[in-house]
């Protein structure tokens, strides 16, 4: 068995999906599944599935109207974003007969799938709970004992609507309304799964808990919407991971995030996606913060045909801090666009951006992000980094950062780099013994180090395996 | 097609692009109408002497002359609005192959009336030597200015810019290709206008080019001031450094957008640009959005930087402990914020003379 991304994958499975590690994928076994094409009628019928109430139902139909009005963006990768066939893709797909609580009790052939990422291992040993996705909805979750008992809500993000419809009412849209762009607005249509994670006042979740996202069916669209609310004083860490098959047709995901931090709460959200480079990736994350809360989005983005992911904190308390550390791999046939947004709306309020990104075999790495200091907010500090390397004549790398400073009292910082591997750090470790893949996986290591620092261990010793393992050939 | 329907032809920018996304095209045409075009220009004043004032030596021309290779992109609203107005006609400054100058040339432009536009095409012979200062003065409502040009194999050009415009608009477009082992300083003084769009275009083509960009822009009361500069490394070998300074004080924005691609092929580049802001008000905006679009993993180094930002308190605070008061620590930090892009622009010569003509300004943003 090799690991990678951390998750185990059998060498035959390797063997077939080419240098893609999670690539392989198992029949389709659909309880449920939708023609393919969007109309108000699918999106309605999505809705009466799941047994919603009226508001949930009126809000899918707004969006859909809205997402069908609104046109496709003109920045990013147009031509990309353009040859998205929206008719082709299945928005709905049931495998199993619902949510199990107990791993036993899943169908054998979705269990393997989990089995060989790695999914049970890593609950028992490290995880406070866990989700897992497949197709449209969630097949098995789960949540430690001891965590319930302190009020923690962890659940799919359906049964969080039909068990704590007030709460999710209260915050759903709150922060990504589906007019935001058009992407929260298709979410927001055909939204199904996704978690629903709820931290009472000044509970600790001292262990993270894990969902996971797999996309399995050819010309699949996944539109999981995740809520997370952490109360006042309490803590959580929350981690995602996401791979599909590699198939010869595209598979759209398209998720919305939605993260409130109460006062003095803190909440880190990471993310590790390793999407076959068949996938659209077209995500919509952000969080408000309130005072003296945290919020950080820690984010890998490994694989994919396009993403467009940008997570977002909305500083609105005073004291409040955001943080986004990210790394892109931008390999054959990807378009990594990704970066980050902080808006500063109150005082005393600091934000730390953090992108590091490489370029291989004609990838390209894109960093675009946007920082704003709203007048009202004095005292703000601003720091944002980003460093790309590219490793091949092929491949681009691209920064588009924006700045809208609207206080005299701000300090912004924000600088840039673009470079190669250069030859004396490579001459340097070969004369200490190492092969030119190795120097080249050791220096990218080292680049990458600022953000697997950030990483729990498990997921640290895989990425930095994971990276090795797509280092290798480059050089000679 | 003529300039006029070349111009009506082209769509109205998106404000998705950069480089409209602060100063849309309608907020910087003369009367806000995109479709409309003035037949009416009022002419500008130009003249062309030494900085003592006496005439320019032999190989240095001024001339009208009729429709030039165009630098700019046939697409670029601007630049084709500017060539719409001028009805294609432009000046020609010439300086031959290998004139050196001993000081430098003054380009005095100076406009009145409601829509003015001028087009500038600059041919700057190899080897040759110059010091070239333009001041655009006056009370025009509306200002165009298109500066095309080529700046020959191996010449050496410091090119200053200083705007001294009364209260109207000025749109500026420079597209100026730089040939082999040219060595260019480009300096913008902004001081004057109610609101400026500049469009900067360098296109580094030949092997060797070497590019300073340099901007000492001073903002106060209602100004408006976006600069966007492109520089383009299409050669190997080639160098740049940009280097914007603005000091906004009242209630006054100020917008740096820069955009800095290394060319497939363009081995050996070296570039890096930076955008410093000194906020002096409250009420005053700073926005960048310096860009980084690279496509040649052989660079020797790419990067970009900015920077937002009061007066810092701490030199404030070592400035006073020496004796100076409060407007006097700030007015010394802010001209020293401005001077440290000002005197890269040019000779000593051009310093002393930039200083004098711009200490007039620097007295109101330090109160």
């Amino acid at each position: 068995m090799a690991r990678t991304g951390g998750f185990s994958v059998s060498s035959d499975a390797r063997e077939a999906v080419g240098d893609y590690k999670a690539g392989w994928h198992d029949p389709e076994q659909a309880t449920v599944r939708f023609d393919a094409g969007l109309s108000e009628q699918v999106v309605r019928d999505i809705s009466e599935l799941k047994g919603e109430p009226e508001w949930m139902t009126d809000i899918r139909v707004k969006a859909y109207h809205h997402f069908m009005a609104r046109p496709m963006p003109t920045w990013g990768s147009t031509e990309l974003l353009n040859s998205i066939d929206f008719d082709k893709i299945c928005y709905f797909l049931r495998s199993g007969d619902g949510t199990k609580g107990d791993w036993d009790e899943v169908p054998e052939d979705i269990k393997n799938t989990f089995d060989r990422l790695g999914i049970p291992d890593a609950e028992k040993k490290w995880l406070g709970g866990v989700t897992a996705q497949y197709e449209s909805e969630t097949i098995y979750h789960s949540i430690r004992e001891d965590l319930e008992s302190q009020g923690v809500i962890f659940l799919d993000m359906d049964a969080g609507l039909r068990e704590y419809p007030e709460i999710v009412k209260k915050y759903f849209c709150s922060i990504i309304p589906y007019q935001d762009n058009k992407f929260s607005a298709l979410n927001t249509a055909v939204w199904s799964g996704g978690s629903f994670l709820y931290v009472p006042k000044g509970v600790h979740v001292e262990l993270p808990v894990q969902a996971y996202f797999r996309i399995n069916s050819e010309n699949m669209g996944q539109f999981e919407r995740t809520l997370i609310v952490a109360e006042e004083g309490s803590s959580v860490s929350y981690i995602e991971g996401c791979s599909a098959p590699t198939y010869s047709t595209d598979s759209l995901h398209s998720a919305v995030v939605e993260l409130i931090a109460m006062p003095g709460a803190y909440i880190r959200y990471t993310t590790i996606q390793n999407w076959s480079n068949n996938v659209y990736n077209l995500v919509t994350k952000r969080g408000v913060a309130h005072e003296n809360s945290t919020i950080e989005w820690v984010d890998a983005n490994v694989g994919s045909k396009l993403t467009m992911k940008y997570p977002a904190i909305i500083l609105k308390g005073e004291g409040a801090h955001g943080e986004v550390i990210s790394v892109a791999y931008a390999g054959e046939g990807m378009h990594q666009d990704a970066g980050a947004k902080v808006h500063h709306l109150a005082s005393n309020t600091t934000s730390k951006i953090l992108s590091k990104s490489i370029s291989k075999d004609g990838g390209r790495g894109s960093y675009r992000g946007m920082v704003t200091v709203s007048k009202k907010a004095d005292n703000c500090k601003v720091n944002v980094v980003c460093d790309a390397l590219i490793l091949d004549e092929k491949s681009r790398s691209d920064t588009y950062p924006t700045m809208e400073i609207k206080n005299s009292s701000c300090r912004c910082e924000h600088e840039a780099s673009v470079s190669k591997v250069s030859d004396d750090q490579i001459f340097y470790l070969m004369s200490r013994g190492h092969s030119e893949n190795e120097a080249l996986a050791l220096i990218v290591n080292g680049f990458f180090e600022p953000f697997v620092r950030e990483l729990p261990m498990e997921y640290a010793v895989e990425l930095n395996k994971l990276m090795a393992l797509e280092m290798e050939g480059s050089i000679g | 097609m003529d300039a006029a329907a070349t111009y009506l032809d082209l769509p109205i920018p998106d404000r998705a692009n950069h480089l409209w996304r602060y100063t849309p095209w309608h907020r910087i045409h003369p009367t806000g109408k995109a479709a409309y075009l003035p037949t009416t220009l009022a002419p500008p004043v130009i003249h062309l002497t030494m900085l003592d004032g006496s005439e320019p030596p032999e190989g240095v021309t001024i001339s009208a002359s009729e429709a030039v290779d165009s630098v700019a992109p046939v697409d670029d609203i601007a630049a084709a609005f500017i060539r719409a107005l001028t009805a294609g006609d432009s000046v020609t400054l010439s300086v031959a192959k290998g004139v050196r100058l001993k000081q430098p040339l003054l380009l005095q432009v100076e406009v009145e009336g409601d829509v003015c536009g001028i087009h500038f095409n600059h041919d700057i012979g190899p080897r040759s030597e110059v010091e070239l200062i333009t001041v655009f003065k006056g009370n025009a409502e509306w200002l165009g200015v298109l500066r095309e040009g080529v700046i020959g194999e191996g010449a050496i050009l410091n090119d200053i810019v200083v705007n001294r415009l009364g209260g109207g608009m000025m749109l500026r477009v420079d597209a100026i290709r730089i040939e082999r082992d040219a060595q260019v300083k480009l300096g913008t003084v902004g001081a004057g206008g109610k609101r400026t769009k500049a469009d900067l275009r360098y296109h580094m083509v030949g092997i060797g080019g070497s590019l300073e960009v340099k901007g000492s822009i001073m903002s106060e009361g209602e100004q408006h001031n976006d600069s966007h500069i492109e520089i383009m490394h299409d050669a190997p070998m080639t160098y740049s450094r940009l280097n914007w300074h603005s000091s906004c004080g009242g209630r006054s924005r100020t917008i740096g957008t820069g955009m800095l691609r290394i060319a497939d092929g363009a081995k050996g580049s070296d570039a890096n640009q930076l955008f410093h802001n000194l906020l002096l008000s409250p009420h005053a905006e700073a926005d960048s959005i310096p860009e980084l679009e690279v496509l040649e993993n052989e660079v020797v180094g790419c990067g970009h930087g900015t920077a937002n930002g009061p007066v810092d308190e701490s030199q404030m605070f070592y400035l006073q402990s020496r004796g100076f008061s409060e407007v006097g620590a700030r007015g010394l930090l802010i001209a020293a914020f401005l001077n440290s892009t000002l005197s890269d622009m040019g000779s000593d010569a051009v310093h002393d003379w930039l200083k004098d003509l711009l200490s007039g300004g620097l007295a109101s943003l330090t109160s």
